[in-house]
């Protein structure tokens, strides 16, 4: 089990923006942002990066011994991880949205979400980093997680979460499969010689969560 | 300019303070509270229309929601001396047990308010049974039930079936909304509809009470 901290990311303004807008003002592309918007965005964005702990946690396991067999089959070793940003932000954020000032809880719930996002991404860059002598000569997935790639969320989730130590990191799973703190991502990534390279690459064209906030259609 | 127009520019621009001044003006110049209130309601729904069109963030249609509140707070007292009934309807809105994502039902609740209807806001994490039991207690119009995990929304379908079970279906209008949803999970639970954010969600609330 290896643990990922110390994690210094950078997030970026484009996308919080992106999270606040609708889906016509993401497909304007050139939408843009008042100055006392962008200002609010930069000072709370600074705030928040103060109050996340980034962290994750990761194991490689033999990929025939994980199921469902169609997501595992065509991979010899697979990593499961998680990671999260901790619970700070996000109770900041609810803090503000239950005192009524929606706008501020708004625009921290973006950031909390990129944030988880960008951890995520570089949870991922360390793994492979880590793994550079086992993935030499081999084939890696994108990052894929339970509730997409027609991974069924409530087993996906089961089988992570039993299988990787997430209290080294403070991540727990709910009897509805839902991770505390909210602002975390569980994910896997199968290394093989003859792995399915599409798996993990986000179809979000032809998926039918349509209000999904990390939608990225073809048509943004 | 005109109270209209300042109260488009208080409201446009999330200036909580002039909301409240002109708000209060309005008491003290004896102005129709209905043709104030009016007013204030055209420009929510105005920032509404610039959120959906691509001109507004959701930070800046927040704002204006929480300056639509400050002005309405001032505008309660003399409501309830009046006697006057602007409500649109009461709605219960919630998020389905075993679901604490709060945020989207919360904006959702915020521009219902502003839009003019009643709003019983029951959190997050509720049981299927409260829903229906306050919609009852209440005499409710529409349930709005939020779920943002594929296994929590089968609680959406769980509140349809109770109600069917209750026989009382047809009195409430049930609007679901959560990012799993779709078009096709609507019509698979018989629920009367969804939107793809809390702008449209008001809008198919204030169309399906028109119907």
């Amino acid at each position: 089990m290896k643990l990922i901290d110390n994690i210094q990311i950078e997030l970026d303004e484009k996308e919080i923006l992106r999270l606040l807008s609708s889906r016509k003002g993401n497909q304007r592309k050139l939408q843009k942002a008042s100055n006392l918007l962008l200002e609010q965005i930069r000072e709370t964005t600074i705030e928040s990066l103060e109050i996340i702990h980034p962290k994750g946690v990761y194991d490689v396991f033999e990929s025939i011994s994980l199921k469902p067999v169609f997501l595992f089959k065509k991979s010899e070793r697979t990593v499961l991880a998680v990671c999260t940003i901790g619970k700070e932000l996000e109770e900041r954020g609810s803090h503000f949205i239950s005192k009524g000032e929606l706008a501020k809880g708004v625009i921290i719930d973006s950031i909390a979400s990129h944030a988880a996002e960008k951890t995520a991404e570089y949870v991922n860059k360390i793994i492979l980093e880590n793994l550079k002598d086992e993935i030499t000569e081999k084939l890696f997935t994108s990052r894929f997680s339970p509730g997409y790639c027609q991974w069924e969320l409530d087993k996906g989730q089961e089988m992570i979460f039993n299988l990787v130590d997430t209290k080294k990191i403070g991540v727990s799973l709910s009897d509805s499969k839902m991770m505390h703190p909210i602002k975390s991502v569980s994910f896997a990534i199968n290394i093989g010689k003859e792995i399915d390279q599409e798996l993990g690459e986000r179809g979000c064209e032809t998926c039918d969560m349509v209000n999904c906030a990390y939608r990225r259609a073809k048509d943004y | 300019m005109s109270f209209a127009e300042n109260c488009k520019e208080a409201i446009l621009n999330g200036n909580i303070e002039l909301a409240e001044k002109l708000a209060n003006q309005a008491i003290e110049e004896n102005i129709d509270i209905n043709i104030a209130i009016d007013a204030f309601s055209l420009a929510i729904r105005k920032a509404g229309d610039l959120f959906e069109e691509g001109d507004f963030f959701l930070p800046e249609l927040m704002r204006s929601a929480e300056a639509m509140k400050g002005a309405m707070t001032v505008f309660e007292p003399k409501i309830m001396e009046d006697k006057v009934d602007r409500s649109l309807g009461k709605v219960i809105i919630g998020t389905i047990e075993g679901d604490i994502h709060d945020i989207g039902k919360t904006l959702v609740a915020a521009l219902m308010s502003a839009e003019g209807f009643e709003v019983f806001d029951l959190g997050a994490d509720v049981p299927v049974g409260k829903f229906i039991d306050k919609a009852e207690e209440v005499g409710a119009k529409i349930i709005c039930i939020s779920a943002l995990l594929t296994t929590t929304m089968v609680g959406q379908k769980k509140l349809i079936d109770q109600l069917k079970e209750r026989n009382i279906r047809d009195k409430f209008k049930v609007l679901i909304g959560g990012a799993p949803v779709s078009k096709k999970w609507v019509e698979e639970i018989g629920a009367d509809g969804s939107a793809e954010n809390a702008v449209s969600a008001v809008k198919l609330a204030r169309k399906l009470l028109e119907e």
